[in-house]
């Protein structure tokens, strides 16, 4: 018995961050839709978005990809000032040769919240079939 | 003759103001920035790193800027990052820090020379609600038109009001060791 919990608890102190593949997200927003709520009432768009994993929709603005290190994805038009940064899960590398600038992606992350853009990290890119 | 004169000197007077106005307004920024920071006990090193740090300087006065979500610290334990948010920086109520300070002598960089500048960085660090001065040393390397700072140094947690629960006390230091590193400013 004793062993088994102690088991059970290292099990969970070492349990590593899940990728976000099978978590269901808490919103699916347009990319427009999600810089405005952090733009009008950031404190509002905390309660709503901070901590939570959302689906957010929106043309890539740009992409810096450093292989093998980070890739980063901003999503938004290109005028606007304010935009999502999503940075993406080391397992999503791959998947961005098949999206340029201008694509319409869809992405799943953890929204860490708002500095000059609105900021999701542990990114995947949700196929079109879903 | 003089007319033109007067012309060119009034042309010449005017290029240097918007010259002078130009060098002044210079701001440098990164959305990328990297922040490490690091807990080492007897029983436990950890560490977690943030990507998507904000810096925004003005060399020609010397003012500096960071901004870091606290929700952005990435751990290689999701129980640790849990208690990080959770329990111990409170993301939810407090979800950034900043430091808004002073660059000495950044006045006297020069950003067109391949060169390394030891400086030194004053200001005030703000996180979990409390606001404490740091002092810093930092380097500002230019090599090839890309300008690169890093700096070390080390935050008490206990400074801001931060409580390391008992039970893990013996995981978790108090003092941390932060090292950040803008690996590139770009100009605004």
């Amino acid at each position: 018995m004793i062993a088994v919990a102690a088991f059970l608890g290292f099990r969970s102190y070492n349990r590593k961050l899940p990728t976000l593949e099978n978590v269901v997200p808490r919103q699916r927003i347009a990319a427009e839709n999600l810089t405005y709520q952090y733009e009008h009432d950031e404190e509002k768009a905390n309660r709503l978005f901070l901590g939570f994993v959302i689906q957010v929709t929106g043309q890539i603005a740009e992409i810096t990809y450093k292989p093998g290190v980070s890739c980063n994805i901003i999503i938004g038009n290109s005028a606007d000032l304010r935009r999502v940064s999503c940075m993406l899960d080391t397992n999503q590398f791959e998947k961005i040769a098949n999206y340029a600038v201008g694509s319409i992606i869809t992405i799943k992350g953890y929204c860490t919240g708002y500095l000059v853009d609105v900021e999701l990290n542990r990114c995947i890119i949700v196929s079109n079939e879903n | 003759m003089k007319i033109k004169h007067i012309q060119y000197s009034i042309c010449l007077i005017l290029s240097l103001c918007i010259s002078a106005t130009v060098r002044t307004q210079t701001k440098l920024f990164t959305k990328s920035g990297t922040i490490q920071f690091f807990s080492k006990t007897k029983l436990e090193n950890i560490e977690a790193t943030n990507n998507k740090v904000l810096c925004v300087w003005i060399p020609n006065s010397g003012d500096i800027e960071f901004a870091v979500l606290m929700k952005g610290f990435v751990f290689k334990k999701a129980l640790m990052q849990e208690h990080f948010n959770d329990e111990y920086v409170e993301s939810d109520r407090y979800p950034k820090a900043t430091f808004k300070g002073k660059m000495e002598g950044s006045s006297s960089i020069s950003l067109d020379a391949d060169r390394m500048y030891n400086v030194k960085v004053k200001g005030i660090l703000n996180m979990h609600g409390i606001s404490n001065e740091v002092s810093t040393n930092a380097v500002i390397r230019i090599s090839q038109g890309v300008i690169r700072a890093e700096a070390n140094f080390t935050i008490s947690l206990s400074d801001y009001k931060i409580k390391i629960p008992s039970i893990v006390a013996t995981n978790v230091s108090n003092q941390i060791s932060l090292q950040v590193t803008i690996p590139a400013f770009q100009s605004l």
